[in-house]
């Protein structure tokens, strides 16, 4: 069940930016991938695929590419010397390679190499890099000014790790990756006023009521207000399910997380118990309707199902869904990515050649070829 | 010896290291334990290589994809299975104590109540449900598991199989007989 209703989706949560959803994204020899172009869904986009396919560093990928530039001037062109020590700095921040060194992050493969990557987003607009195995590094621009804003959300909860961590992260007493720095800024920032504080409100409310109370910033911690009359709890004694959708609806309050904008959510479901995973399926898909576009990374049978679910049956119709398979050809090693506007129709689904090969080991089983115990 | 059943639009060829009656056509079914209002029965009863029980459904939906849609995710398909085997396997014992011919329900009887033999539960289910064979066989683990659910007071050896996953055991055929896939059967 989606909870936005019309007019809320089309009330004042926004900052009035105009909507420029990522349109395609291409890599040529970057990280784990050959050669591959995705287009995207303004909606919701669900990337499943085995560990170590890729998925989360093609969105960290587009995520180094938009969100240097998010604040910039919506009429003037990005002047291409910053773009370059914007997207370098970017890249080595949310990567993290050896020494930041950029030539780590191309296609690994015998002899130099040269990545290119290129991501459309709004009309026409396009903005990429080129970086070889030794390292320079070269931007690529076309119509390229601001890009839209943009949160990404790690797979490991932050909100219990808040208090304290942009000091420390600055200081550089952390190995974290910028992600995690750039998500407790945006947690950082303080709550809307006026007529954007009451539509994001009216956005957070069924959020709060899965969670059974209001988020509250304190004192530098977060702190879930109970409803129930069971007075503040500290976040980290929260379960980390919990925290994920606090995260969430405090972002939602802050204007941090606002229509038009990219929301990265890299597995969401990692310590979530079935139950809350559908809950946070329900928070995908209320924030898609209401004009979030989501890139998100999920292992999970349930949450990818639910997904599916919603767009199979077409329950909300405004949300519209992709899905794409991250799976490694068999000679070359490198990743190749389907895509299908409906989970079923892919027919490289990782999740399902799990359950595929469960069956078959059962079968095996069964049949005594592995062998077998006591009845 | 084979033995060579038919079942729905299904021949079902067990070889010699079987030992198998059609249960629910059986007079010591039909006679006694049925007479119960209620009482469910499996197909076939068998078991192999005197080592291991069986009891073996068969379903074939094929041309009933609509009709049975619901019947095989709701989970009413895997409580069916598991009530028969129920039934089943007391109705054995039922058999076996009261049956003219004792000796012919002997191995069966002794088979599931011996602790140390192994029991199997198997769904034979020809359908047209799945898009592919892949899809066919995450939705038969679906069904496994909701069987076994149901049926793990006395064994959780469940299989849903079809003639494309493959055999029960080497020793088991099962093969299409003319009009099979096409409505016209019982669909049930």
């Amino acid at each position: 069940m989606i909870w936005v209703t019309r007019t809320e989706r089309e009330g004042l949560w926004d900052n009035g930016s105009i909507a420029m959803p990522v349109t395609r994204l291409e890599i040529k020899q970057f990280s784990a991938f050959g050669e591959v172009a995705l287009d995207f869904s303004p909606g919701l986009n669900v990337f499943i695929g085995e560990n170590a396919t890729g998925k989360s560093h093609l969105m960290k990928l587009a995520y180094a590419l938009i969100k240097p530039f998010e604040d910039a001037r919506a009429d003037t062109p990005i002047e291409p010397g910053r773009l370059i020590v914007k997207i370098k700095d970017k890249l080595a921040g949310v990567f993290q390679p050896e020494e930041g060194r950029l030539g780590r992050l191309v296609y690994r493969r015998v002899g130099k190499n040269t990545a290119k990557v290129s991501l459309g987003y709004g009309r026409n607009r396009e903005i990429g890099f080129t970086l070889t195995t030794a390292g320079p590094l070269a931007a690529t621009i076309r119509k390229a000014s601001s890009t839209p804003r943009s949160i990404f959300v790690p797979s490991r909860e932050a909100l219990a790790l808040y208090e304290g961590f942009i000091a420390a992260y600055e200081g550089r007493e952390l190995s974290f990756d910028e992600t995690y720095y750039d998500l407790c800024k945006a947690l950082s920032a303080t709550p809307l006023r006026g007529p954007r504080m009451k539509a994001a409100r009216r956005l957070v409310r069924p959020l709060e009521g899965v969670l059974g109370g209001k988020v509250v910033l304190s004192g530098g911690r977060f702190y879930l207000k109970s409803e129930a009359g069971m007075g503040t709890i500290e976040a980290h004694l929260l379960a980390e399910g919990y925290r994920k959708i606090a995260s969430i609806v405090h972002l939602i309050s802050n204007g941090s997380l606002m229509k038009n904008a990219v929301l990265f959510w890299d597995e969401p479901e990692a310590n979530l118990n079935p139950r809350l995973i559908t809950k946070v399926a329900q928070t995908l898909r209320f924030l898609a309707a209401a004009g979030v576009q989501i890139l998100m990374a999920t292992h999970d049978y349930l949450l990818s199902h639910e997904l599916a679910l919603a767009a199979e049956y077409g329950t909300d119709p405004s949300v519209a869904t992709r899905f794409f398979a991250f799976t490694r050809e068999q000679q070359s090693g490198a990743v190749r990515v389907t895509a299908a506007d409906h989970l079923a129709e892919l027919s490289d689904n990782p999740i399902l050649q799990e359950f595929a090969a469960h069956y078959d080991r059962e079968q095996r089983l069964f049949m005594g070829v592995d062998g077998g115990g006591r009845p | 010896m084979t033995r060579t059943y038919k079942e729905n639009h299904l021949r079902f060829e067990f070889g010699p290291q079987w030992i198998v009656e059609k249960y629910d056509d059986h007079r010591d079914y039909r006679e006694k334990a049925a007479r119960l209002s209620g009482t469910k029965a499996v197909d076939f009863v068998g078991v192999y290589a005197n080592a291991e029980g069986f009891v073996i459904e068969v379903k074939d939906f094929r041309g009933f994809r609509l009709q049975n849609k619901k019947r095989l995710t709701s989970g009413e398909l895997a409580e069916e299975v598991a009530l028969k085997v129920r039934d089943t396997l007391a109705g054995l014992v039922g058999a076996y104590r009261t049956s003219c011919d004792p000796d012919m329900w002997q191995p069966f009887v002794h088979t599931i109540a011996n602790r140390n033999k192994v029991l199997k539960v198997v769904l034979w289910l020809e359908d047209d449900m799945a898009k592919n064979a892949q899809e066919w066989r995450q939705q038969a683990s679906t069904l496994q598991n909701a069987i076994k659910r149901q049926t793990s007071w006395v064994t959780a050896r469940v299989l849903v199989l079809n003639q494309q996953m493959g055999r029960v055991t080497p020793d088991l055929t099962v093969s299409d007989l003319p009009g099979a896939g096409h409505p016209g059967g019982s669909g049930c």
